[in-house]
This record gives structure tokens, C-alpha cells and sequence, in this order.
């Protein structure tokens, strides 16, 4: 079995980070997804929170993690869907590495 | 073959940092660059990677070798450059020392397209280092 190199990555979904506000007390970000198809962001985030060991809690287009400090929420049309990531618990560092995660996991989950 | 090491001391059981290993989707989650995990076997030790690289896709077959909970955890990349990557969990009081340990290849043909093998052997050891930290900082509170 030989590895396998491809140019373009036809799975993947377009997320690109609109705004961001970092503090000392807390992380913010909004993102935008661009989807040919429809996307289900509960299945998507449940499953990378599960991956990050947090525990989710979903309330319709909304995920609330870490007790509460943190959630993310989406408004979804039929081709993109604007995505809100709010943390204020956690270290700085834990922050960037969750919300990287969590991006990840936007973008390339099927 | 060369091999890279890194290792950090977590605030955290063995058991607990020990779980990021056996779940082989999880790696996404903590390993650069690293995009998907697919076609899991029901016992968990093998799956099918893709690394996103620079846009470029890379895709390729793992195997667990070896599975001592909660000591060691061990699988190999078994397509293109071969490597085995070998994580390590020693109690150390209430922390735990965690060891990462990558033996790989040095892809002779390409070597001379892209990198010496030193700069080669810095890559690998950032990302091992990378992942020990990602490790730590989300096990840690």
C-alpha cells in the first residue's frame, strides 16, 4: 500500500474566521462556512467536543461546554452558516487550542 | 533509522492522558496538520490518516502495535516514509511523565527536492513537540 497525494481536498468545507476578540478573561470568534450541502454542526461540534473530552450539553443551534463558559452557536441558511464561538473559561493557551480544534473539526468532518 | 524524542510532565493521571491514544480519531484533535481519521477497525488498531499539508493532501494507513494501558501506546505509519510513534505514561507523584518518541524514515528520493535532513529531523522534532504540549494543555485545567 503506497501513500496516496491529492491536490485538492474535495470534502472539505470552506470556514474562514470573520472576527475575533481575545482578552485576558476570554476568547470570542465568528466564523462563516460555505456548503454546497446542508452540514449538521450538532453532530460536527457534539462529536469534536466528545474528541476533546468536554462534556456538551445542545440546546437546538447551540452547544453549551465547560459548565457553561463556553458555547458555540450557529445560523444556518441553505449554503453557509455563520458560526459563534464564545470561551471564557480555561487558560489562554487551552482557548486557541480548543477553538483551532473545533475549526478543524468544521472544516473537515464529514 | 533517525528518531526525534520530546517529553513533558502533565498534571494529570496516567489513565486520563492514556485515553487521548486509544480513541484514534482523537488524534485530530492534538497532532498538527492532521485532518482525518477514517475506516477505524472495530478493534481499533488500524485506521486510514490525511494530513493537510499546505493545501496538499496527504493520505496513508496506520497500525497500533502495541497497547499497555496506561503505559505505552504504540502504532506505525505502514505507506510512504515508514514510522512508529511510541507514547509513554510514568506516574511521577500526582503528575504523570509524558514521553513521545518518533522513528522514521528519511525519504531518500524527496530529500533532495525539499530538505536536508536536518532541517527534516527539526520538523519532526516541533511537531513532536507540538503534540506533547496540546496534550498537556488539554488535560490539564
Amino acid at each position: 500500500m503506497s501513500i496516496r497525494l491529492r491536490i485538492i481536498d474535495v470534502r472539505r468545507t470552506f470556514v474562514a474566521r470573520l472576527w475575533s476578540r481575545d482578552t485576558d478573561r476570554g476568547l470570542r470568534q465568528i466564523w462563516i462556512a460555505i456548503h454546497p450541502r446542508e452540514r449538521d454542526w450538532a453532530v460536527v461540534f457534539c462529536n469534536a467536543l466528545d474528541l476533546l473530552m468536554e462534556t456538551a450539553k445542545l440546546d437546538r443551534q447551540r452547544i453549551s461546554f465547560a459548565e457553561g463558559a463556553g458555547q458555540i452557536a450557529w445560523q444556518r441558511t441553505a449554503f453557509w452558516t455563520i458560526i459563534h464561538l464564545d470561551m471564557s473559561a480555561f487558560s489562554e493557551k487551552k482557548r486557541h487550542l480548543l477553538a483551532a480544534a473545533l475549526l478543524k473539526s468544521a472544516r473537515y468532518s464529514d | 533509522m533517525p528518531k526525534v524524542t520530546e517529553s513533558a510532565v502533565v498534571a494529570a493521571p496516567a489513565e486520563k492522558i492514556f485515553q487521548m491514544f486509544v480513541e484514534p480519531q482523537r488524534a485530530v484533535m492534538f497532532v498538527p496538520g492532521l485532518s482525518r481519521i477514517n475506516n477505524i477497525s472495530p478493534d481499533k488498531r488500524s485506521w486510514d490518516y490525511e494530513f493537510n499539508w499546505l493545501g496538499l493532501v496527504i493520505s496513508g494507513h496506520s497500525e497500533c502495535t502495541a497497547s499497555e494501558a496506561p503505559k505505552k501506546y504504540q502504532f506505525k505509519t505502514l505507506t510512504g516514509n515508514k514510522s512508529t510513534w511510541t507514547y509513554r505514561c510514568e506516574p511521577d507523584g500526582a503528575n504523570t511523565k509524558l514521553s513521545l518518541e518518533v522513528e522514521y524514515e528519511v525519504p531518500q528520493q524527496q530529500l533532495a527536492r525539499f530538505a536536508s535532513e536536518t532541517v527534516l529531523q527539526k520538523m519532526n522534532q516541533n511537531t513532536a513537540r507540538e503534540i506533547v504540549s496540546h496534550i498537556k494543555t488539554l488535560l490539564e485545567p
